[in-house]
């Protein structure tokens, strides 16, 4: 393709994704949506079960079909992302929708009903496989107590009696734990609640009521904790206010394909990993930031904690993490130029520098073990800052030593290696990129590409493209030309095909993410190799 | 690898999952049963 064909041709697809990337914002003009999981769903469906009356039928009726969708051909669902989640979110969803067909459907629907039986087969398939290789599979079973308790009360079959006793020795357990410490109980947990729910309790009842977030949700705004939550007050007869706002949270909460989210809303978590790409990309080519990032300074400012930190969402105040910390300091520093000495900054810092690890690295949230992906945020992060040498090469120094043979890392929120790799290469590419190891990581970056010009995602493109644009650009020519001509290729509409790789049952599969790789990536390839696009004009699209 | 041998059960329990559904399961216990999987994939299977 000649030169003025290319550069037309990605301007064309970066002007496209940026406009559905603002297109992806709510009324307030941050990113606050989440996309549904079935885990979530068959979750708020027990609730809206249990709770019956205090829901409209259309919202049950919308979980119910959006569960029928997403079943896989197997019976089973999933969200293709974490190891062994078949199984504890096809017992959830199988026990939801019988739940919903003993209390509403008695007439009969055939489709409901197909659904059921499908995913009673897959168990069926899955506990003999359990049964038959006799191991031990406690830990594993803990995943589904939820559902368990929930079939119990509903007189749903759905644990084979020889692996019945497993539960009862995880509650057990769970017992022995809480009379030890019981202000270790903070109802964090599925299983915890659970726990609460088949021994009660009036004073755990009460400290289960007070742990209710303000906008009626639990726990990081989680939506399994929040449904089973409500299903243990009500049962146990507890505040009728708790109640109130539990399901106004559960009913604000349903998104348009009828599923639930595992939490929501988690505007500052979305909208911080914008801030924080969009400002590396402005910073490395000595731009200001499009006043759509840069009008949201004190909106962030207000978001901080007192600690310092940042969290997920400004509902969950009391949850400040790394990831969030990190990618807000760097926004507020490299996007918005502020002054490392003010107060919100200074705290910031200490938040971050505080919650570093004996062996260098960073948790998710202090106190819980170091992360690969969280030390190269909270690196980048603490950089920006001006943090000491001495913290910065202790971190540098656990990621090396988690560096694997063939130069990848792995992520803990992320199944992608190729997330993990990006991420320690954004980080240490200004200290470090001379380094054998560093050099390792790029070969492994540059052996991931696929023969289609892609990394897998289009999300992973845009991550590995980055990276290599960061760098000697010149020195990986071909892969980048290869990778931005699949970029190009494969927008529709400002949209790329999805395919989430964020971990667990947590969904924040959001657009959002999926979308500022590749744009931060086509920015990048247009200001570095194509080098005459102005792109201010590119960014101001709103 | 193909030293261990299933049984009878063992091998029933492994024809009636996919090979998707045997990955998924063996990922969440531990590596005796994962080497068990893959005896039952790549060897007593086939």
């Amino acid at each position: 393709m000649e030169r003025a064909d290319r550069m037309s041709a990605v301007e064309r697809c970066t002007t496209l994704a940026i406009k559905a990337l603002l297109d992806e914002r709510g009324k307030a003009r941050y990113w606050d949506g989440v996309s549904s999981c079935p885990y979530a769903t068959a979750c708020t469906l027990a609730a809206m079960v249990e709770l019956d009356e205090r829901f409209d039928p259309a919202m049950r009726e919308n979980a119910v079909a959006y569960l029928i969708a997403t079943q896989r051909q197997n019976g089973a669902w999933s969200l293709g992302v974490a190891p062994g989640e078949q199984l504890p979110i096809t017992a959830h969803c199988y026990t939801a929708l019988s739940m919903y067909h003993a209390h509403f459907e008695k007439t009969g629907n055939k489709v409901l009903i197909e659904a059921i039986r499908r995913a009673r087969a897959y168990l069926d398939r899955a506990f003999n496989f359990l049964q038959t290789f006799d191991v031990n599979v406690q830990h594993y079973l803990a995943s589904i107590v939820a559902a368990h308790w929930l079939a119990k009360i509903y007189n749903i079959p759905l644990l084979p009696s020889a692996l019945e006793n497993h539960i009862s020795k995880i509650l057990a357990d769970y017992e022995i734990w809480i009379a030890k410490s019981p202000e270790a109980c903070v109802y964090r947990t599925p299983a915890e609640i659970v726990h609460l729910a088949c021994r009660p309790e009036v004073s755990r009842l009460c400290e289960l009521q007070t742990r209710q977030l303000e906008n009626g949700s639990w726990n990081l705004q989680q939506i399994d904790s929040t449904s089973l939550a409500l299903i243990t007050i009500a049962r146990q007869h507890g505040s009728e206010e708790v109640l109130r706002r539990g399901c106004n949270y559960l009913r604000s909460s349903q998104n348009a394909d009828g599923g639930f989210p595992e939490f929501a809303p988690a505007e500052l978590c979305n909208t911080i990993y914008v801030g924080f790409y969009f400002s590396d990309v402005c910073w490395r080519a000595g731009i200001a930031l499009p006043t759509w990032l840069h009008n949201m300074q004190s909106w962030l400012y207000q978001s901080q904690n007192p600690d310092g930190s940042m969290s997920i969402s400004r509902w969950s105040p009391g949850d400040g993490d790394i990831d969030d910390t990190a990618w807000a300091a760097y926004w507020l520093v490299k996007g918005l130029n502020e002054d490392l000495n003010t107060p919100q900054l200074h705290a910031a810092r200490a938040f971050l520098e505080h919650a570093q690890n004996d062996d260098g690295g960073f948790p998710t949230w202090p106190g819980r073990p170091s992360a690969v992906d969280l030390t190269a945020h909270a690196y980048q992060g603490l950089l920006a800052l001006g943090s000491d040498e001495s913290i910065l090469q202790k971190a540098a120094k656990y990621l090396r030593l988690r560096q694997f043979e063939d130069g990848s890392w792995s992520a803990m929120w992320n199944v992608s290696k190729i997330y993990g790799t990006t991420q320690v290469l954004m980080a240490l590419a200004d200290n470090y990129q001379s380094e054998p190891f560093f050099h390792s990581g790029v070969n492994y970056v540059l052996q991931s590409q696929g023969t289609d010009g892609l990394w897998d995602t289009a999300e992973e493109t845009g991550m590995a493209l980055y990276v290599l644009l960061l760098l000697d650009s010149s020195k990986y020519q071909a892969a980048i030309e290869r990778g931005m001509e699949a970029l190009v290729d494969t927008q529709h509409g400002g949209y790329w095909p999805e395919k989430c790789k964020w971990k667990g049952i947590f969904s924040y599969t959001t657009r959002p993410w999926a979308l500022t790789p590749p744009i931060a990536a086509c920015l990048a390839y247009c200001g570095k190799v194509l080098n005459g696009t102005n792109l201010n004009r590119l960014l101001d699209v709103s | 690898m193909n030293e261990i041998e299933l049984t009878n059960e063992q091998l029933d329990a492994l024809r009636a999952l996919s090979e998707e559904e045997i990955e998924d399961l063996a990922a969440a216990l531990d590596d005796r049963v994962s080497k068990l999987c893959a005896v039952g994939i790549y060897g007593g299977l086939q």
